[in-house]
C-alpha cells in the first residue's frame, strides 16, 4: 500500500495532536492531585515511623543520603528517647523487574535489626512478598536470621528487601566505625 | 486473567478494581466513539491505546490521591488495565462503530458485568481464604464511619475461638485460579442445562402437537 506524503503528515499530525491534548489532561490531573499524593505519602511515612520505635520516641529531622555504596538508601532519622539514642530509621527504595518497594527500616544502636514498614510495594508478587517475607520478618524475634529467609514465593522481591535492610545496617555500622 | 487472580483476594479489592475498570472503560469508550470519524484507519489501534493509557493514568492518579489504600492494594494491576483485552476489545468492536451514548451505555454495562464477575470470585475467595468478610481495610471511610474499627463478619472463622474452617490456599493465586475455574464450570453447566432443557421441551411440544394433529 502506497501512502502519499500528504496523508502521512495528516495521520502523524492527528496522532501528535491527540497525544498533545491527552498529555495536557494528564498534566492538569497531576497539578490537581500532586499535593494530595505528597501529603498522603508524608502521612504514611509518619505513621510508619511510629510503628518502628513506638509513638513515644523522638524522630527529629531526616538526614538525606546520597551514598554510592548504598544507592537504595534515601534518608535516615536518628531516634531518641529522652537523652538515650535508640537507633536509626532508614528510608530505602529499591526497584527490580517486578516493581518497586519502599521500606522504613529500624536499626538499633547496637546495630541489631529492628522492625520494618513497607511504605510502597508495587511488586507484581506484592501480596506474596508481604505474606511470605515482610510479615514473618516483622513478627520474628530473631530478625538477623529472618532477613535471610528469602525463599518465599516472591524471592526476587525478598532479595531486594534483604539488600535494603542489610544496606541500612551496614551504613549505620559504617558511620559509627 | 491477571486481575482475576491477583486482586480478587478480598471482596473490597475486587469491587475497587471493578469501579476503576468501569471508569476507564466508560471514559475510553466515550472518547473513542466521539473521535471515531476522525481517527485515521492506519493508526486506529495506536490511537485507542493512547486514549486508554491516558485514562488509566488519570484513574491511577485520582485513586492514589483520594483512595490511597485502594491504590496500594491494587498496585501494578491498575497500570495493567492499559493492556486489558476487554477495554481494547470494546473500543475496537463497539465504540469505534457506534454513537457516544450507545458506547457510554456499553461501557457501563460491560463495567458492571466485569465488577459483578470479579466480586463473586473475591467474595468466594475471601470467605474460604480468611473465613470472614472484612469491610474498611481498602475503603477506609467504612472503618471511619464505624469509629475507626474495621467491620468483620465471621463466617468460617470466629476470632478468639477454635472454630476455624478457613483454607488459606484460597487466598493464594492458585486458589484464585481454582475458584475461577469452578465458577466458570458451574456457569457453563447451568447454561448447557438450560439449552438442553429448552431443546427437550421443544421436542416434547412438537411430539405432542403431532399427536394432537393425528
Amino acid at each position: 500500500m502506497k501512502i502519499s506524503w500528504k496523508r502521512a503528515f495528516g495521520v502523524g499530525g492527528f496522532l501528535a495532536g491527540l497525544c498533545g491534548v491527552l498529555a495536557l489532561a494528564i498534566a492538569g490531573t497531576d497539578l490537581l492531585t500532586r499535593d494530595t499524593i505528597a501529603r498522603n505519602k508524608l502521612e504514611k511515612e509518619q505513621n510508619g515511623l511510629r510503628k518502628i520505635f513506638g509513638g513515644d520516641a523522638n524522630y527529629g529531622e531526616a538526614t538525606p543520603l546520597e551514598d554510592a555504596e548504598h544507592p537504595t538508601l534515601v534518608k535516615y532519622w536518628t531516634v531518641h528517647e529522652g537523652e538515650e539514642t535508640l537507633g536509626r530509621v532508614y528510608s530505602a527504595k529499591g526497584k527490580n523487574a517486578y516493581g518497586e518497594v519502599a521500606l522504613l527500616i529500624g536499626v538499633y544502636s547496637d546495630f541489631t535489626l529492628g522492625n520494618i514498614v513497607a511504605i510502597e510495594n508495587t511488586e507484581s508478587y506484592g501480596q506474596t512478598l508481604e505474606d511470605g517475607y515482610l510479615l514473618p520478618y516483622s513478627q520474628s524475634n530473631d530478625k538477623e536470621s529472618a532477613v535471610e529467609k528469602v525463599n518465599c514465593g516472591a524471592t526476587y522481591g525478598a532479595k531486594l528487601c534483604r539488600e535494603m535492610i542489610l544496606a541500612a545496617k551496614s551504613h549505620y555500622q559504617g558511620g559509627q566505625a | 486473567m491477571c486481575p482475576a487472580l491477583a486482586v480478587t483476594k478480598t471482596l473490597e479489592a475486587s469491587f475497587g478494581m471493578g469501579v476503576l475498570f468501569t471508569l476507564v472503560l466508560v471514559c475510553s469508550n466515550v472518547l473513542i466513539s466521539a473521535l471515531r470519524k476522525i481517527i485515521p484507519e492506519e493508526v486506529k489501534t495506536p490511537a485507542y491505546i493512547v486514549v486508554i493509557a491516558t485514562f488509566v493514568t488519570l484513574v491511577k492518579m485520582f485513586s492514589e490521591a483520594f483512595l490511597p489504600e485502594l491504590y496500594s492494594t491494587l498496585g501494578v494491576f491498575v497500570s495493567l488495565l492499559v493492556v486489558n483485552c476487554i477495554v481494547l476489545g470494546r473500543a475496537e468492536a463497539y465504540a469505534s462503530k457506534n454513537t457516544v451514548v450507545d458506547s457510554l451505555l456499553d461501557g457501563i454495562g460491560n463495567g458492571i458485568g466485569y465488577t459483578i464477575a470479579i466480586c463473586i470470585i473475591g467474595l468466594i475467595r475471601e470467605i474460604l481464604g480468611s473465613g470472614m468478610l472484612t469491610f474498611g481495610a481498602t475503603f477506609t471511610f467504612i472503618a471511619d464511619l464505624n469509629g475507626g474499627e474495621k467491620i468483620r463478619l465471621p463466617i468460617l472463622k470466629v476470632p478468639g475461638s477454635d472454630y476455624d474452617l478457613s483454607m488459606q490456599f484460597f487466598s493464594s493465586p492458585a486458589g484464585g485460579f481454582l475458584v475461577l475455574g469452578i465458577t466458570l464450570a458451574i456457569i457453563i453447566a447451568v447454561t448447557n442445562y438450560r439449552q438442553n432443557k429448552a431443546k427437550v421441551d421443544a421436542r416434547i411440544a412438537a411430539k405432542k402437537a403431532k399427536e394432537a394433529a393425528k
